[in-house]
């Protein structure tokens, strides 16, 4: 039977398909160490870079022609400006070059979702109370409460602006689904940041694993990981792609991501950028703070169900100290880092499945480096 | 002589500092195996990966199962809380109101070519127009039909319609793990509305559950018109 194309004269034929050979399937990633003894690929911190500056020249580009607007437009450029990784633009920017040439569209995409990630700091740096951002005051401290939270909506309305802009030209049926993409997204942060803070300021006990899993999810992997990945996939494949068939590796790496960002918290590195015990400070719920309080005795627990209660202020460096010492005592960091490493694993199997008959590319190799990469990041 | 300059230079011998650990530093990506740490998995790393499946996997069944409601046109207002769906219908009201004015001033310009040249220039702060980048031509939609057990699902996609459209042709659909037999039983026809395509595929009753993709393309170019994945549940 010959059926056509609606609106075209050809018919369309029904077809025996052929059987073929199923095409080469590429497994999951294997890591080898550098001779430095990295399992990062040093090709993976050049493709950041690149991506990253690219991002952030069209990033500026984009400031730079807003209409001045006192009191506002210096303090949405603030947090762009300031050094950071550009993980989210990277992850983009491969996730386009996947299917052939990257399409000039990817690059603004790209800008817009580090502007996005800007104003959703700005408002968790207000939700958290910090102190700091990429070792800098945080917007709040600097200019105070209100000015900086409306810096923050009117960063993320420029990104949306951003966004917009860049898909437009790969026609409707690509807007259609980056939006429904950050639409999803959006939803899924905001709930993740509601738990995080509904835990916090509800003193919330008794928390397992997966209840982690789920807000690291909502929080992190959606945002960080999975719609800059899906963006991509859309720009790249110009809207014929699945977005569907990145989430499962985007949430690994992105949990993975979340937790080791949790451990670095332990380390007193001006670096890292953030207050050293920050997140015991605001009484984070952390996959170590919810093994300590399975693993505690009667009277460490108490110590730190009494701390927890405690408002930010009122918590001290020695309670501070004396919950990290009973963490490392219990095991909690090193179940945090075997969790992470066990979620790393579980992302280069999904690397395999989601990218694994894509054509062995630079932006597939990058892709798999960002695995070891989230762990030995500085 | 020599042997006093021996003696002295034995005393100031440099000596290896002792070691700050003697244990390799095994951060997350070394304890799990993955990057050559090759110890055993604990029962708590096998708990983690299998609750992360779980977490991922309702996530997205949520996700999908509300995605299907508003795309069938199922979203109700009821659904959500009282203030929103009044906020909703001012929102539908006002869209009502704002149309018939769009129809009012459109009527107007059509009739007056006056006000029509004083609307042409958008000003001077408008975008300078981007020409579109090879975007795809609009085509009609590619739905997903299944033949056999109902454990499979797909989504409809949008199909680029081919220079000149000769048939549509696919290798099949692979799976995305190794093992299961490629859905090579397809055949296409046009859906009951007229408007767009429907592949047929077969599910034989024993398909392993998982993911398969595949692309359907143009037999005149060969140039692929539509991907298509389907998930088969198990």
């Amino acid at each position: 039977m010959n059926v056509a194309w609606p609106g075209v004269e050809h018919p369309v034929q029904d077809t025996a398909v052929p059987p073929t050979q199923p095409p080469h399937f590429q497994p999951a990633p294997d890591f080898t160490p550098a001779p430095c003894g990295s399992f990062t690929p040093p090709a993976v911190a050049e493709a950041l870079k690149a991506h990253g500056a690219a991002a952030r020249a069209e990033l500026e580009r984009f400031l730079h022609v807003q209409p001045r607007s006192p009191w506002l437009s210096e303090l949405v450029a603030d947090y762009p400006r300031r050094p950071g990784k550009m993980m989210r633009a990277g992850l983009c920017m491969a996730a386009a070059g996947l299917f052939g040439p990257r399409p000039p569209e990817a690059v603004r995409t790209a800008a817009a979702i580090e502007l996005f990630h800007n104003g959703l700091l700005i408002h968790d740096d207000i939700e958290d109370d910090s102190e700091e951002r990429r070792g800098l005051p945080t917007l709040q401290r600097l200019h105070g409460l209100p000015l900086a939270l409306n810096a923050g909506d009117a960063t993320l309305m420029h990104a949306i602006a951003l966004l917009l802009d860049a898909v437009e030209p790969q026609g409707p049926h690509v807007v259609k689904q980056a939006m429904a993409a950050t639409l999803r997204m959006s939803r899924e942060t905001a709930e993740g940041q509601a738990l995080e803070l509904g835990w916090r300021d509800g003193n919330a006990g008794g928390l397992s694993d997966s209840d982690y899993l789920e807000m690291v999810l909502k929080k992190t992997a959606w945002m960080s990981v999975i719609w800059p990945l899906q963006l991509g996939l859309l720009i790249g494949s110009r809207g014929r792609a699945d977005p569907e068939t990145v989430a499962r590796f985007g949430f690994f790496l992105g949990a993975a991501f979340q937790i080791q960002d949790d451990l670095l918290n332990f380390v007193a590195d001006p670096a890292y950028g953030k207050e050293h015990l920050g997140d015991l400070y605001e009484g984070k719920r952390t996959l170590m703070l919810i093994h300590v309080e399975q693993h505690a005795d009667a009277d460490e627990r108490a110590r730190l169900r009494a701390m927890l209660a405690l408002p930010r202020a009122g918590r001290t460096r020695a309670m501070v100290e004396d919950v990290a010492e009973m963490m490392e005592r219990h095991g909690s960091i090193a179940h945090a880092r075997a969790v992470a490493g066990a979620l790393a694993g579980a992302a280069a199997h999904e690397h395999g499945l989601a990218f694994g008959r894509m054509p062995d590319t630079a932006d597939r190799a990058f892709l798999a480096g960002l695995i070891p990469w989230v762990f030995e990041r500085r | 002589m020599a042997g006093k300059k021996s003696t002295t230079a034995a005393a100031a011998r440099a000596t290896r500092p002792e070691a700050e650990r003697t244990d390799p530093i095994r951060d997350g990506f070394t304890l799990g195996g993955l990057g050559g740490g090759g110890e055993d998995v604990g029962k708590g790393v096998v708990e983690a990966v299998r609750a992360g499946y779980e977490v991922i996997g309702e996530n997205l069944r949520q996700g999908r199962a509300v995605a299907e409601r508003m795309a069938a046109g199922r979203y109700e207002l009821s659904d959500t809380p009282a203030e929103l769906s009044v906020l909703g219908n001012r929102l539908v009201a006002l869209g009502r109101e704002l149309s018939t004015v769009w129809f009012d001033l459109v009527g107007a310009v059509l009739r007056d070519p006056g006000l029509k040249d004083a609307l042409k220039p958008l000003g001077a702060t408008a975008a300078p127009h981007r020409p579109a980048t090879e975007a795809p031509k609009a085509g009609p939609m590619l739905t997903i039909a299944f033949l056999g057990p109902d454990r499979a699902r797909a989504r409809p996609v949008p199909m680029t319609v081919a220079e000149r459209p000769a048939s549509l042709v696919t290798a099949g659909f692979h799976p995305l793990r190794q093992g299961p037999p490629p859905l090579t039983k397809v055949r296409f026809t046009t859906a009951g509305d007229g408007v767009g395509i429907v592949a047929i595929v077969e599910i034989p009753e024993d398909q392993p559950g998982g993911r398969y993709t595949g692309t359907v393309c143009d037999a005149g170019s060969g140039e692929p018109v539509a991907a298509v994945t389907i998930e088969i549940a198990s």
